[in-house]
C-alpha cells in the first residue's frame, strides 16, 4: 500500500511517527528537512503520482484552522476547517484536490495537538457560538484512519467541547473506529454519496455505494448524528432516474428523521483548478462535456445546472424537510 | 522517449550495446547515440558537464514534458559491496545543501538510497549516502524539461571502504554496468511506459492537421481548435466524417470554432465502462 514514506527528519523521536514507520517495516524511508521539499515543487504530475503515491509525515506550521468556505455550511454561525491530512487514497475524477496540488503524495501532519490548540483559540474567539470544524476539505476524514488514529485523538477533545460541532466527511465504510465508541453527539459522520454508475465510473478505489449505506445504517443505528452528503452531484445520461434511485436507497437505509443533515451541490470547480484537472485528463468524459465559466467558477451552463439542481431538491424533499438540506449552490 | 545521460564512454559502453544504440555523426559537442525510442548522451564527469549534457540533448531531440531521463553511473559507499545497484530516492548536492526527492511511481522493490552529489571524489563516506559527482548536476537540469516521474538516477557502486575509488578503472566500470543491465533494463521499460502515456496524451486530435490546412486559424484559434476536437474524440460525439460533412460548408474559422462548441453542448457526460473495481 505504501512503500515509500518521507519524513521530516527532526520528527524521527515523534511516537506517532515511531507507530507510523512500525506499522510499514518493509517501506523505504527518506529523510528530509521540511515536507514542501518533496511535496512542493512544480515539475510534478499529479497523474502519474496517483498510480503509486508516498506518505509524508510532517508538522504543520502557520494557519492550521481557517475559515470554511460559505457553501460548507450546515447550519452553524462559524465554520472552520483543518486537515490533518493532504489528500486521500480514493481516487475520485471529480475530485478538487488533483488540481489544486502538485503532488498526489498522503501527507500527515502528525502535530495533533497544535490543531487542538487552534481550535481551542477558535471555540474562545466566539464563545457564544455554534461553531462547526470540518476535517474532511482536503482529505477524507476517515480512510486513512487505520494509519492515522485521528479519532482516537480528536472525538475526545470534542467530546469536551460540546458547543462545537465536528464532521467527518467520508466515503469510507470502514466505520469499525467509530461503532466500537459510544457516539460523540457533537460529531457529524458525513458520507457522500452517488448513483453507482457515478461510482462505477468517477470513484475510484472507493468502496460501494451500497457498502457505504451499510455503513450509515450501522453507525445510525449505534446512535451516531449522519449526514448524507450529494455533492458533487454530476449531470449524466438520465440523470433523473439515476438520483432518484440513489435517494429512494439512501432513505430506505437511512432514518430520515434522525438524520442531522444533506447538503446538495451540482459538480463546479474554480478555473484554474478546471483547467489543471483537463490539463491532467484530457481524455476524460466528466471535462470534455459541457462546462462554462461564470465568476471564477467552471459548472454546467446555467439551464442546466439549474434544471439538475432543482430536480434533485424536489426529490430530497419527499424524504427529508427542507430546515435540513443545505444548498452548496454558490451565490 | 528515455533519454540517457552517462558520464563515462567505458560506462556507457554496455548500455549501447544492450539497446543497439547508433553514435550519431558530425555532432562535436558531446559523444550522442540513438536508437528506437532511445537516445544516450556521454556528458563527461562531474554535475556541471551533466547539466550541459541534458541541456544540449534536450535542445537537440527537442524535449518534450513527456520525455523521460535516466542517469546511469558509477558510485561509492561505505559498506555495500561493489557491483550493487541503487536507485536514487533523494538526490542532495552537497555543495550547494540542495535536495530533490526522485518520484516513484513504479513497483521497485530493488534497493534505494539517498545519493550525495559532490565536486571532488570522495573517500570518506558518510554512512547512509552514495557518493557520485553527476546526479544533481543531471537532475537538477531534467527537470527544466520533464516531469519528476519522468527522471531518475541508478547507481552502482564501484568503490566503499575495502576497496578504494583508486582501484576503479575504464574496465571495471564497464563491467559493473553490464552486471546490471537487467534492472537497466527493467527502469528503462518502466520510464518508457509512463512517458509512452504522457507522450499520447499530449497528441494533437485526429482533424486537426487537416481543418488547420483548410480555413485560416491564429495561433490561438488553434489552440482551441485542437482543445474543442478532443472533447469532441473524448465524448465520441462524432466520427471524423461526419464532422467534416457538417463543417465544409463553413467560411471562417471562428465559424467552424463555434459550430464544434455547439456539438458540446449540453452533451451529457456518459459514463465510462467501469474502471478499476470498487473496494
Amino acid at each position: 500500500m505504501i512503500d515509500t514514506i518521507y519524513f521530516e527528519e527532526n520528527l524521527l523521536p515523534n511516537l506517532r511517527v515511531q507507530e507510523i514507520l512500525k506499522r510499514f517495516p518493509n517501506a523505504h524511508r527518506v529523510a528530509c528537512d521540511y515536507y514542501g521539499e518533496v511535496f512542493n515543487p512544480k515539475a510534478q504530475n499529479f497523474r502519474l503520482q496517483k498510480e503509486n503515491p508516498a506518505l509524508i509525515l510532517a508538522n504543520k506550521t502557520g494557519s492550521l484552522v481557517l475559515p470554511a468556505p460559505s457553501e460548507y455550511a450546515i447550519g452553524g454561525t462559524r465554520n472552520f476547517y483543518f486537515s490533518h491530512m493532504l489528500n486521500c487514497p480514493y481516487d475520485c475524477r471529480y475530485c478538487f484536490l488533483q488540481g489544486m496540488y502538485r503532488s498526489a503524495h498522503y501527507v500527515l501532519f502528525v502535530n495533533y495537538e497544535d490543531f487542538q490548540d487552534a481550535i481551542l483559540k477558535k471555540i474562545s474567539e466566539f464563545p457564544e457560538e455554534e461553531i462547526y470544524f470540518f476535517s474532511g476539505y482536503d482529505c477524507d476524514s476517515l480512510a486513512f484512519e487505520s494509519v492515522t488514529n485521528f479519532l482516537e485523538s480528536f472525538l475526545p477533545f470534542f467530546e469536551s467541547h460540546p458547543n462545537t460541532y465536528l464532521e467527518l466527511r467520508t466515503k469510507s465504510a470502514q466505520v469499525s473506529s467509530l461503532l466500537s465508541r459510544k457516539p460523540v453527539q457533537n460529531c457529524i459522520a458525513a458520507f457522500s454519496l452517488a448513483p453507482e454508475k457515478i461510482n462505477r465510473s468517477l470513484e475510484s478505489k472507493t468502496p460501494s455505494i451500497e457498502a457505504r449505506l451499510q455503513s450509515i445504517q450501522a453507525l445510525q443505528m449505534s446512535g451516531w448524528k449522519i449526514g448524507l452528503r450529494f455533492d458533487p452531484v454530476i449531470y449524466c445520461a438520465d440523470y433523473a432516474g439515476e438520483y432518484a434511485q440513489l435517494f429512494k436507497r439512501a432513505f430506505e437505509m437511512v432514518d430520515a428523521n434522525r438524520l442531522h443533515s444533506v447538503s446538495l451541490g451540482l459538480f463546479r470547480l474554480p478555473k484554474p483548478i478546471y483547467e489543471t484537472m483537463h490539463r491532467l485528463y484530457p481524455d476524460e468524459k466528466l471535462f470534455a462535456g459541457p462546462i462554462e465559466e461564470r465568476s471564477g467558477m467552471c459548472s454546467y451552463p446555467k439551464e442546466l445546472e439549474h434544471q439538475v439542481y432543482e430536480f434533485c431538491l424536489k426529490e430530497l424533499s419527499r424524504y427529508i424537510p427542507a430546515q435540513k438540506t443545505f444548498s452548496c449552490v454558490i451565490v | 522517449m528515455l533519454c540517457f545521460v552517462v558520464a563515462f564512454a567505458e560506462e556507457a559502453r554496455p548500455i549501447i550495446d544492450h539497446f543497439r544504440l547508433k553514435l550519431v555523426p558530425g555532432v562535436n559537442a558531446f559523444s550522442l547515440f540513438t536508437g528506437e525510442e532511445k537516445r544516450l548522451i556521454v556528458s563527461g564527469p562531474g554535475k556541471n558537464r551533466a547539466a550541459q549534457a541534458v541541456a544540449y540533448l534536450a535542445g537537440w531531440l527537442k524535449a518534450q514534458k513527456s520525455t523521460a531521463w535516466l542517469n546511469v553511473g558509477i558510485a561509492g559507499h561505505e559498506t555495500l559491496e561493489l557491483g550493487t545497484g541503487v536507485l536514487a530516492s533523494k538526490i542532495s548536492d552537497a555543495e550547494h545543501k540542495q535536495n530533490w526527492y526522485p518520484p516513484l511511481t513504479f513497483d521497485w522493490q530493488e534497493m534505494r538510497l539517498p545519493v550525495m552529489t559532490v565536486t571532488k571524489p570522495e573517500e570518506i563516506y558518510s554512512e547512509g549516502f552514495l557518493y557520485e559527482m553527476e546526479a544533481s548536476g543531471f537532475y537538477e537540469a531534467a527537470i527544466r524539461f520533464s516531469t519528476a516521474e519522468l527522471i531518475q538516477c541508478y547507481k552502482i557502486i564501484s568503490d566503499n571502504q575495502k576497496s578504494p575509488i583508486s582501484n576503479v578503472s575504464p574496465e571495471s566500470a564497464r563491467t559493473l554496468i553490464n552486471k546490471n543491465l537487467d534492472a537497466i533494463d527493467k527502469l528503462s521499460a518502466a520510464l518508457s511506459n509512463r512517458s509512452g502515456t504522457l507522450e499520447a496524451l499530449g497528441q494533437p486530435a485526429q482533424l486537426f492537421e487537416q481543418l488547420v490546412k483548410q480555413w485560416h486559424f491564429t495561433a490561438t484559434e488553434e489552440h482551441r481548435l485542437n482543445r474543442l476536437l478532443k472533447r469532441i474524440e473524448t465524448l465520441g460525439l462524432l466520427r471524423a466524417s461526419d464532422i467534416t460533412e457538417r463543417l465544409k460548408q463553413l467560411n471562417k474559422a471562428q465559424d467552424v470554432l463555434t459550430a464544434l462548441e455547439k456539438e458540446i453542448n449540453f452533451t451529457p457526460f456518459a459514463c465510462h465502462p467501469e474502471r478499476s473495481p470498487a473496494k
